[in-house]
């Protein structure tokens, strides 16, 4: 046996027992151990948002506070009167009962962009499911994991909680990640992160839930309430420096309001870059061999991007403003970027726009989130039918948005499903409710319909399809 | 509050539980039972001492109880251990460890 799969056994083995363990306990036990999570992550936000911030150099320690805030508080109150112990859902008249059971242990993929966070939010979901979890940390953030693992686990057995129910992988390696992805103890990953690794949790033999990239289009319509509509994406693009996936990555407006369009973002310090300056922020921001963005410059401010490119902005400059002529691999700022720099494009008219979106939406964006700013409904309604978007944000901010619980009533969340266009199982916002196993007792209820009607004529191959369906529904 | 009730008869060792087996109160009585074990059992697992664990009163178990249940069974021997008399929950539980086999539950 290699030393890798004897550790992966032995965490297995740990997590399994916690699982048994687990299964004993009711809802309102359940509840308190949630309870006492929320309470220590919420009491630990700044703290935690501030290691995480100094280990991996990415964003703003003060908005990583709010995500802290966002994974305990809102999660909790979106979860907090959900059932997830014994009978959750009873209907008498249609005589089917519903019982939910725990998965089992669910491994935890942690992203570096929004790490203490994500930990807390799923642990949360999953303690309420009563599942153990193991959490898998990015390299570069694992002081910051470590720590809110242990703020969790204390907080988690104070209240009765099993023994091992949350565990955080020491010595990590890619092969001891898909080791445990493959391990057939385990019941579910629930990854969060690159394409890659996403591809390697479904193909792993177990149940997976994933999400997939991000490439936001934004369409500012003719009737939108542009200074409101520009407040709201300075708003998201520059919060945590753009390292949410579901942050603005382009702008797309029709030629009729470019001109107020533009005022509006110079005049709240976004720099419009002219055609060289956009060339070489193409060369420093996206890799030339991959295609994708340069990791450097993830999370990072954009007066910070600027000079490194070589681009001479001015000192207050909020986002990079690229006007782009086209989208794809020609077009390389037009792929997802996790910093403070949009895509800007100016189209002739709406069709045009929203043949753009359509093009960007499928530059990798595919299945995750739209956003659209106006105030005439079939324009929105329009957009949101086109477009292959687990969430249509409107009038919004986009990551606060899709993240739920903030701008509009989605599930807070930070796994946002987005379905098979992203190879993900689902398009919702990740919570409690998908880590259950729902059994249904069925109580015996006649179809009568059926039942008083004559089988034989099925059998006969004489009788017409016509005949059998108006004998069937006669008088119904 | 655990209570537990240690008899011998000829060969076989009966840990009587009776309680909630969860993590605290396990903690409370792991040396002792297994003191008890390690006496009884002997180094020589030829003399076949028999353990056997009565579970009928008892309500819950934490992991710690199962790993004092895989201690036992490594002392004993498979065929000299039994755990008896467990409530259709906790066989689930040991179920779920993928233990029940091992630990001869019934």
């Amino acid at each position: 046996m290699s030393s890798i799969q004897g550790v992966a056994d032995e965490l297995m083995f740990k997590a399994t027992m916690a699982a048994a363990e687990f299964q004993q306990l009711n809802q309102a036990d359940t509840d308190n151990i949630v309870e006492n999570i929320f309470k220590a992550g919420f009491t630990n936000r700044v703290k935690l948002a501030k290691m995480a911030q100094e280990e991996t150099g990415i964003g703003v320690w003060q908005h990583k506070v709010i995500k802290n805030v966002v994974a305990t508080q809102l999660v909790y109150e979106n979860i907090k009167n959900e059932k997830t112990v014994g009978i959750i859902k009873e209907d008498t008249i249609r005589g089917i009962v519903e019982i939910a059971q725990p998965l089992g242990p669910i491994f935890a993929i942690i992203p570096i962009t929004n790490p203490t966070s994500t930990i807390l939010f799923k642990i949360l979901i999953s303690m309420k499911t009563r599942n153990p979890v193991i959490v898998s940390a990015p390299r570069h953030a694992f002081n910051c994991c470590k720590e809110t693992v242990d703020i969790c686990y204390a907080a988690a057995l104070a209240a009765g909680a099993p023994e091992d129910c949350i565990q955080i992988i020491e010595h990590g390696s890619r092969e001891f990640t898909h080791t445990i992805m493959a391990h057939h103890n385990l019941a579910l990953t629930l990854a969060t992160g690159g394409t890659g690794l996403v591809h390697a949790a479904y193909s792993s033999g177990n149940p997976a839930i994933g999400v997939g990239p991000g490439n936001v289009p934004v369409l500012i319509d003719e009737s939108a309430d542009i200074p409101f509509a520009i407040e709201n994406i300075i708003l998201s693009k520059t919060f945590d420096n753009g390292t949410i996936c579901a942050s603005e990555q382009s702008i797309i407006v029709e030629k009729t309001i470019t001109n107020a369009v533009r005022k509006e973002f110079e005049s709240q310090h976004c720099y419009f870059l002219d055609e060289a300056e956009t060339k070489k922020l193409e060369e420093y921001a996206v890799l030339k061999d991959k295609g994708t963005m340069n990791p450097e410059i993830v999370g990072k401010p954009a007066t910070f991007i600027a000079e490194r490119a070589g681009i001479n902005a001015p000192e207050n400059t909020r986002i990079l403003m690229a006007p782009l002529n086209g989208v794809g691999l020609k077009y390389p700022l037009s792929v997802e970027i996790l910093a403070p720099v949009l895509a800007y494009y100016e189209c002739d008219n709406y069709k045009s726009a929203i043949k753009t979106c359509i093009d960007l939406n499928f530059l990798g964006g595919i299945g995750h989130t739209a956003v659209i700013y106006a105030n005439n409904e079939t324009r929105i309604m329009e957009f949101s039918e086109i477009m292959n978007a687990g969430r249509i944000v409107v009038n919004t901010p986009s990551g606060q948005g899709a993240v739920g619980g903030l701008f509009n009533t989605l599930p807070t969340s930070f796994t946002l499903g987005c379905g098979t266009g992203g190879k993900n199982i689902t398009t919702e916002n990740i919570s409690a409710h998908q880590l259950i196993n729902v059994q249904r007792v069925c109580r015996r209820k006649i179809n009568t319909q059926w039942f008083q009607f004559d089988q034989a004529k099925y059998i006969d191959e004489n009788q017409g399809t016509d005949d059998i369906l108006s004998e069937y529904y006669k008088n119904y | 509050m655990i209570n537990y009730n240690l008899n011998t008869h000829s060969n076989t060792l009966s840990c009587q539980f009776i309680g909630r087996l969860d993590t605290n109160n396990t903690s409370k009585i792991a040396e002792s039972v297994e003191e008890k074990i390690k006496d009884h059992t002997g180094d020589d697992q030829n003399t076949a001492p028999k353990v056997v664990f009565d579970i009928e009163q008892v309500d819950y178990i934490a992991s710690a109880f199962i790993r004092i249940c895989i201690k036992a069974v490594q002392k004993a021997g498979k065929i000299n251990f039994a755990i008896i008399n467990a409530s259709p929950m906790i066989k689930k539980t040991f179920k779920i460890a993928g233990l029940d086999e091992e630990l001869n539950v019934s």
